[in-house]
């Protein structure tokens, strides 16, 4: 049977009847990591040792009748969020020998939820990047083409989606982090509201900006793992207390007919054709539902990327401050203190974490930063602004995950503005502290592109429902590779 | 001033890289000004956006924070630091000598 097909619904089912066990279920997914990771790394640390406590215990609660969706389904983490009495490394050479003394509030969760967690995902260092290139570990490759990035800086959770070598992972995202590798590798990816998920035990990046999410092959599987994660947690103060909804039960609901935002700023003639006329089919499509399109404008989102880029590094620069060479990790040993903490950053810390910290030191440097943080913070509650009008509009929004397909390994790396533009369709919802979910719409050159639904804040059952609806009237989502099938 | 005014000249590299606590070599400077000269340029365009009339919201936190309890407790992670952190051992961590 192949399972690596199958919905988490259908998994669960095959599970909760003993068609399988959590034993045949894990070892089957286990098996496609050996067989096939060796190819994409997207895997950077596996404890094969804690598995078996955690599917004896999944199918105790299988065999009790206590299990929920969640109970015995294979997962992995984003190498960013803590597990207790594991490695931690953030994709950063300064973490080298760092071992988490606590788990991360939806690591916890996921494991309380009887979810079987099976390894840990490669990611752009502290994520830092959109392709998955500055990772201690290497590079990640695109399953859809190994000679391609998978995005990033969750690269290794869509990658592993995308060859199905697990059915749900977990990823972050601060800037399309989530979205836009789910747009390059052919997956759903869903960026929840900021305060949905705690982020507590997740490392830090721009605090005011990170929020994790799930990726699985379909918005359905997004829903089942977003329903475990999302709540309140007094470890967090910045997690919301706002009610969850019930996510299954909100999408397996007759699909309501919303009325959709098209920014005028995202279609304004400068897509790439073929990526527009994706886009034209899977609004005809939900056209013909009868769904109502109008158009909406964020007349701000021209300054979205130097905004971010300064807001971001301001954040970064103080958030990783404590990786000093003395508590965390690596260390470049040296008679001097000072010495001590500056080669072992140089040494520690990657090019493009280098560049962010010194660029927001830069920006909160006296006499610099009401110039250049204080006037991103304007333009950032601008671009809010400009979202609360036009949801007094419409029910979601939707656009361009990606200005392209995957670019090649190597592209763009000596270039970090135009890397830092492959975000530009992602970043506004990150600033606006928005909910947004990728959902794949079909190929170009047999490369998968991505369509991005944006919702009000805390609305995320919205947008699930209508790219659950997108989902059922299509099937790019469960296209797999051919290599991996 | 304006952001069109501001340069990251080769001269601020080290001084802002000293104060980032990352050591930098002399070879790395030309080219980490040149970086972040174009990253900059990029930055000019919301020079553009008019933000006089703007107050600053606290749109994130939606919840109220959680106090705890106001009283001491005994706390001994000693054994938890010495297996968790590679420069943790006989309860401190280990530093070059900073007093002679």
């Amino acid at each position: 049977m192949k399972l690596h097909t199958l919905s988490i619904k259908a998994l669960n089912e095959l599970l909760t009847s003993r068609k399988i066990s959590v034993k045949e279920c894990t070892d089957y997914f286990l098996d496609r990591v050996d067989a096939f990771d060796q190819d994409i790394n997207a895997v950077v640390y596996q404890n094969k040792e804690t598995i078996s406590a955690q599917v004896s215990a999944a199918q105790k609660a299988i065999d009790s009748g206590t299990a929920g969706l969640l109970t015995g389904i294979p997962i992995m983490h984003k190498d960013i969020f803590c597990v207790q009495d594991e490695p931690l490394t953030c994709g950063s050479k300064i973490l080298d020998g760092y071992i988490s003394p606590y788990s991360a509030t939806l690591v916890s969760r996921l494991n309380d939820a009887g979810a079987i967690n099976i390894g840990r995902l490669n990611m752009d260092e502290f994520a830092m990047g959109s392709s998955n290139e500055t990772s201690h570990h290497g590079p990640c490759r695109n399953p859809w083409d190994l000679n391609t990035v998978p995005g990033g800086s969750s690269g290794g959770s869509a990658a592993a989606v995308a060859a199905r070598l697990v059915p749900l992972t977990t990823g972050t995202d601060t800037g399309g982090s989530i979205r836009q590798p789910a747009s390059f590798c052919g997956v759903t990816g869903l960026k929840p509201s900021y305060g949905r998920i705690s982020r507590f035990g997740m490392a830090a990046y721009a605090s005011s900006l990170d929020q994790a999410g799930p990726f699985g092959a379909s918005a359905e599987d997004c829903a089942a793992m977003l329903q475990v994660m999302a709540g309140h947690d007094t470890n967090d103060m910045t997690c919301s207390d706002v009610c969850v909804p019930d996510y299954i039960k909100g999408i397996s609901q007759a699909p309501e007919k919303m009325t959709i935002g098209l920014p005028k700023e995202y279609f304004n003639g400068t897509l790439n054709a073929s990526l527009q006329s994706l886009i034209d089919d899977a609004i005809d499509t939900l056209q013909q539902q009868g769904h109502h399109f109008i158009e909406v404008s964020l007349p701000n989102m021209e300054y979205a990327i130097p905004t971010y880029y300064t807001i971001a590094p301001c954040e970064a620069s103080s958030n990783l401050a404590r990786y000093d060479g003395i508590r965390y990790g690596f260390r470049s040993p040296h008679d001097d203190l000072t010495e001590t903490y500056e080669k072992s950053r140089e040494q520690g810390f990657g090019d493009e974490v280098k560049r962010r910290i010194l660029l927001g030191s830069f920006s909160l440097s006296s006499g610099y930063s009401s110039d250049y943080y204080l006037k991103a913070k304007k333009v950032q509650e601008k671009i809010r602004l400009d979202y609360m009008k036009a949801f007094a509009k419409a029910d979601v929004l939707l656009c361009p995950t990606a200005p392209s397909t995957a670019f090649k390994i190597g592209e763009k790396t000596n270039d970090p503005v135009s890397m830092y533009l492959s975000d530009i369709y992602t970043i506004t919802v990150n600033l606006a502290g928005l909910p947004a979910i990728s959902v794949p719409i079909g190929f170009v050159n047999q490369m998968p592109v991505g369509m991005q639904i944006i919702g009000d804040r805390f609305r995320e059952e919205r947008i699930l429902r209508l790219a659950h609806h997108f989902q059922q009237l299509t099937d790019w989502h469960q296209a797999i590779p051919n290599q991996y099938q | 001033m304006s952001i069109h005014d501001h340069r990251y000249t080769q001269e601020l590299v080290s001084p802002i890289a000293s104060v980032s606590r990352i050591a930098i070599t002399s070879d790395k400077v030309k080219s980490y000004s040149e970086t972040f000269n174009k990253i900059m340029d990029m930055f000019e365009t919301m020079d553009q956006c008019d933000t006089d009339d703007v107050m600053l919201s606290d749109f994130i936190v939606s919840s109220e924070s959680s106090l705890r309890e106001d009283t001491a407790t005994n706390v001994d992670i000693t054994e938890s630091l010495e297996i968790h952190f590679a420069h943790f051992s006989g309860g401190y961590f280990k530093v070059p000598k900073v007093i002679e």
